[in-house]
């Protein structure tokens, strides 16, 4: 790794929060764009992969920008997602984990 | 396991030698789906890491671009869909060009059994999902000096 100076740590930090800073707004429709997908999955359940694929994606990334909790939550979203599908977990509870990511989302 | 060995770079300064591990990696790929990730990752790697970064978004994309670019060290995403990081890893070392540039997985999933696979695999090591963007080349680097014979 290069050893950088102070100067040039301060403006690499300086562009990794702009970087940061832009997901804001990414996480918002993320989370929207899932709320759709997981809406479409009441009526037929070919949607349900779609937005555990989705969900995971979040999970992995929000986290990474700093969004622990967003982040925390997708994996509980995605978790109940599987189980829905597996038959294991009820609808409602999927409800609930969806809540709380949109809580949690800026 | 495959085990990569890496020339550690060295310098003087006021009479102390210094040993900063990893410190030849010039060039890095980071093989993501999700397209916020590879914007998080690549600022990680080239504005904390100093890095030249390359991105690809899939299996394919990333088995082409590095037989091209012979990145130092890749960073490969477990789950993608078509062809996922085992798979990806599989192809990698069926090559020449490839076959012998360390490969990191990067996991949302990084239970102990998983681990123990991707390293069985042949993977150098595992990152964890989310990571920490300040602290992920200075993670690549030790990863990496570890499995280049221990610093």
């Amino acid at each position: 790794m290069t050893e950088a100076k102070g100067g040039e740590r301060d403006a690499a930090r300086a562009r990794l929060q702009a970087v940061r800073a832009r997901f804001a707004d990414r996480l918002a429709a993320r989370v929207n764009e899932l709320v759709d997908v997981i809406e479409a999955a009441r009526g037929g359940r070919a949607e349900l992969e779609e937005a555990a694929s989705l969900a995971h994606r979040l999970a992995g990334t929000a986290g990474s920008f700093g969004y622990a909790e967003a982040g925390e939550h997708a994996a509980s979203v995605e978790a109940a997602l599987r189980g829905v599908q597996r038959g294991s977990v009820e609808w409602d509870a999927l409800d609930r984990a969806l809540a709380a990511l949109r809580l949690h989302t800026p | 396991m495959h085990r990569h060995h890496r020339r550690l770079q060295t310098s003087r300064e006021r009479d102390t030698l210094i040993i900063v591990p990893g410190a030849s990696i010039t060039k890095v790929m980071l093989v993501d789906d999700d397209e916020d990730l590879r914007l998080i990752g690549r600022a990680a790697l080239s504005d904390i890491g100093g890095w030249c970064t390359l991105l690809a978004e899939g299996g394919e994309e990333a088995i082409r671009l590095a037989a091209a670019e012979r990145p130092d060290v890749i960073l490969l995403d477990a789950m993608m869909p078509r062809i996922d990081g085992p798979a990806t890893l599989g192809r990698l070392r069926e090559h020449e060009a490839t076959a012998g540039i360390p490969v990191i997985f990067m996991t949302a999933k990084a239970q102990p059994e998983d681990i123990e696979r991707y390293l069985g695999l042949g993977a150098i090591g595992v990152i964890r999902k989310p990571f920490d963007p300040l602290g992920l080349a200075s993670e690549v680097s030790r990863i990496l000096a570890e499995a280049g014979g221990g610093v």
